[in-house]
């Protein structure tokens, strides 16, 4: 009786107690800045752009409240914040039409903005959507395969193959150094069909032209030089990587190619220098293209994935919103944050010392320079096809069904969804 | 006077009922109306704007060979799981039922695992498939720890049993004892002077008056092997090449991931039919074999 007697005493204290600290908050936000909400994914940067944000109120008198979610449920978590009514004013967003198929009629149009001519055109080509630009990138990921310069140079390979061929001698001078060439993780949705099968769409003539044709009239991979290049590439990682590559998680591979256990690891890039700094870990990395045939010409180029942003049509605050996107792009205090993140800034007139991210960025800037980047393809595959590549190049790689089994699988799948 | 008192218990059942039946209505009942309406559209659960395109969801969803492949990794498992947890539940219960050293705490160490949630569970076994398992092989040599732990069709299925089995055995375990507990010594004294053996004490006497814990046993362990949803997903997530989906994780999928919500509705009004007629027929079955007293 007594115990409860001082609980009901404590509840009651605990109840006025936050109905005063409700008055006093509601009290003071007469004089606050516009509050915007942020969402995005990348949960590494959150201090970083938090920076970003103390400087933008400093400035503009816009606060910027952040939220993080984990980029293998974050689209989930949008989807449920919109429908409850929670939509935050800028979003993170992956560009692609596939993406801007769901989400276009949700994002505000930001054609006019100062930045737009800064960013490189490749780029703002695939931030459009019918005629509108949808998303503002912010920073440059370059990714194709990232290698270990120390274990290159002890199986004294010094020039970086070019083709297939060059490459499969590269895997056996490792091998004969003892050194693991390919550490491999075909297990994440994300790494195996949006970053890597990029690949044999990209590696061809008039690559972007023959990408938006399939994409508009469907085709068939079945046949398609590249596709079956592609695969041979894919035969190449198997034969000269760990066997595990079925069950292993991307964790397990990253931390097993930053600790040297293994020369190469493909579909991973840029990122791979801040995971390697986290942990603590001194390690000299470099990005080359991912080779798939002999044909040195249409084999040279990177990947990119664009981290961009959305601003939200509905909110009661899009021009903050803009203002405060052009800030994170253009500002002093964005220069800082690229330069802390190792970030590659998506913004042509940043004064952010490249050289000092690191030799992965000045790799990836000269490719950018030549224009011998594509932004990731994967995340405008059809939604629906994309859970069906993956498990047809999984069945491929456990060797349940042939070559020409796993491209027709996937070739049916995606003249089924493109149009849905 | 009679009326008055039925008016009585009009207002007793509203005041008393009324907000649990409207907050049944509310989370329960209403996003089941919604859910089927929904099965109806090509709704891709952003847009605010969608059609009705009649019955097409349900054909889409049969032409899908996905949508067989999970139903049938589902059922299996069903199958294989109610089976397996309600032996090894009933045997561990009729064991720790007898005068035993320590049966507290080996009944306290069986239902441990059910304290810890299945997403937790899933990663942890994860690591232990991948990582122990083969140091095990290693350093023993034996071939069961020895092969492609969740990277094959079937040990991705006997993978998810085992720890699935692993966690819920307790809890079975527990709803037997309960039963064996209420059944009054009388009855087995009775057998042992008639002169029956063990065997047919369990057989003749035993089974059929636990038979309501039997009931309610197979009608959960039914039910929660249907819904197996966190576990899929943290331990195999569906791997290798989709074999190990659930139907679940299926209807997940095709809803966000393919962002296909119409047609993810249209599966799961599915899921419930299965649901609901199967279980519905396991019950009638085995309410049949109980005993009144």
């Amino acid at each position: 009786m007594k115990l409860r007697k001082v609980f009901g005493t404590l509840l009651a204290a605990a109840l006025c107690f936050t109905a005063f600290t409700g008055t006093a908050s509601a009290e003071e936000s007469s004089e606050e800045p516009v509050t915007l909400t942020f969402f995005h994914y990348k949960s590494e940067w959150a201090d970083a752009f938090q920076e970003v944000f103390d400087a933008l109120e400093a400035d503009c008198n816009i606060r910027v409240v952040q939220e993080s979610a984990s980029s293998t449920v974050y689209f989930e978590t949008l989807q449920a914040k919109l429908i409850s009514g929670e939509m935050p004013d800028i979003f993170h967003m992956l560009v692609g039409k596939s993406n801007f198929d769901a989400w276009n009629t949700e994002c505000a149009d930001l054609s006019g903005e100062e930045w737009v001519s800064k960013v490189p055109s490749s780029i703002i080509e695939m931030c459009d959507y019918d005629g509108k630009l949808l998303a503002m990138p912010l920073a440059m990921e370059g990714y194709s395969i990232a290698y270990n310069k120390d274990l290159f140079a002890q199986a004294g390979i010094e020039e970086l193959p070019t083709t297939i061929t060059e490459l499969r001698e590269a895997c056996e001078k490792l091998e004969a150094a003892g050194i693991q060439p390919f550490v491999n993780a075909y297990t994440d949705v994300a790494h195996v069909v949006r970053r890597m099968f990029t690949t044999p769409f990209a590696h061809r003539e008039n690559a972007m032209e023959y990408f938006n044709d399939v994409l508009e009239n469907g085709g068939d991979f079945t046949q398609d030089a590249s596709f079956n290049a592609y695969y041979d590439f894919l035969d190449l990682t198997m034969e000269y990587g760990n066997e595990d590559a079925l069950t292993m998680d991307f964790n397990t591979e990253r931390s097993a190619f930053i600790n040297g256990e293994a020369a190469m690891v493909a579909g991973e890039g840029m990122w791979m220098k801040s995971i390697a700094e986290n942990a603590g870990i001194d390690i000299n990395m470099g990005l080359m293209p991912i080779l798939t045939s002999d044909n040195e010409e249409i084999e040279n180029v990177l990947f990119n994935i664009p981290q961009s942003f959305c601003v939200y049509n509905g909110s009661e605050h899009v021009e903050e919103a803009k203002i405060a996107l052009n800030y994170m792009l253009t500002s002093d205090a964005a220069d800082k944050f690229f330069t802390v993140m190792g970030a590659y800034p998506a913004y042509s007139e940043s004064s952010v010392d490249i050289s000092a991210m690191g030799d992965m960025a000045m790799d990836f800037q000269s490719y950018l320079d030549e224009d011998k980047t594509f932004v990731m393809f994967g995340p405008s595959f059809p939604a629906a096809a994309q859970e069906d590549i993956f498990a047809s190049v999984q069945k491929y790689l456990a060797g349940k069904c042939t070559r020409e089994e796993s491209l027709q699988e996937i070739t049916d799948s995606w003249n089924r969804n493109i149009n849905q | 006077m009679i009326s008055k008192s039925k008016k009585k218990n009009v207002w007793n059942a509203l005041i008393f009922l009324g907000p649990m039946i409207l907050l049944f209505v509310i989370i329960k009942i209403l996003p089941l109306i919604l859910g089927a309406m929904y099965s109806f559209t090509n709704w891709n659960g952003i847009s605010s704007d969608y059609d009705f395109i009649g019955i097409q969801n349900y054909i889409t969803m049969f032409q899908d060979s996905q949508t067989w492949t999970s139903i049938k990794f589902t059922l299996l498992y069903v199958i294989v799981r109610v089976v397996l947890i309600n032996v090894l539940g009933f045997f561990l219960a009729y064991c720790l039922c007898k005068k035993l050293k320590g049966v507290n705490f080996l009944r306290a160490s069986f239902y441990i695992p059910n304290v810890i949630g299945g997403l937790i569970l899933g990663f942890i076994w994860k690591f232990i498939f991948l990582q122990t398992f083969p140091q095990i092989a290693e350093a023993t040599g034996i071939k069961f720890f020895a092969l492609s732990w969740l990277g094959t069709e079937a040990t991705a299925f006997w993978g998810t049993i085992i720890v699935d089995i692993w966690q819920n055995l307790g809890y079975m375990m527990v709803i037997y004892i309960a039963g064996l507990m209420a059944v009054s010594r009388d009855y087995m004294e009775a057998a042992s002077i008639d002169g029956a053996n063990s065997f047919q004490t369990l057989r003749h006497i035993l089974i059929p008056l636990v038979m309501p814990a039997i009931t309610q046993c197979l009608f959960m362990s039914t039910l929660n092997a249907f819904k197996i949803y966190d576990l899929n997903v943290s331990l195999t997530g569906g791997g290798p090449y989709r074999t190990s989906e659930a139907f679940t994780m299926n209807i997940y999928n095709t809803a966000f991931t393919s962002r296909q919500m119409g047609l993810g509705a249209a599966k799961s009004i599915l899921f419930i039919l299965m649901i609901v007629v199967i279980t519905e027929v396991q019950v009638n079955l085995t309410r049949r074999k109980e005993v009144q007293m």
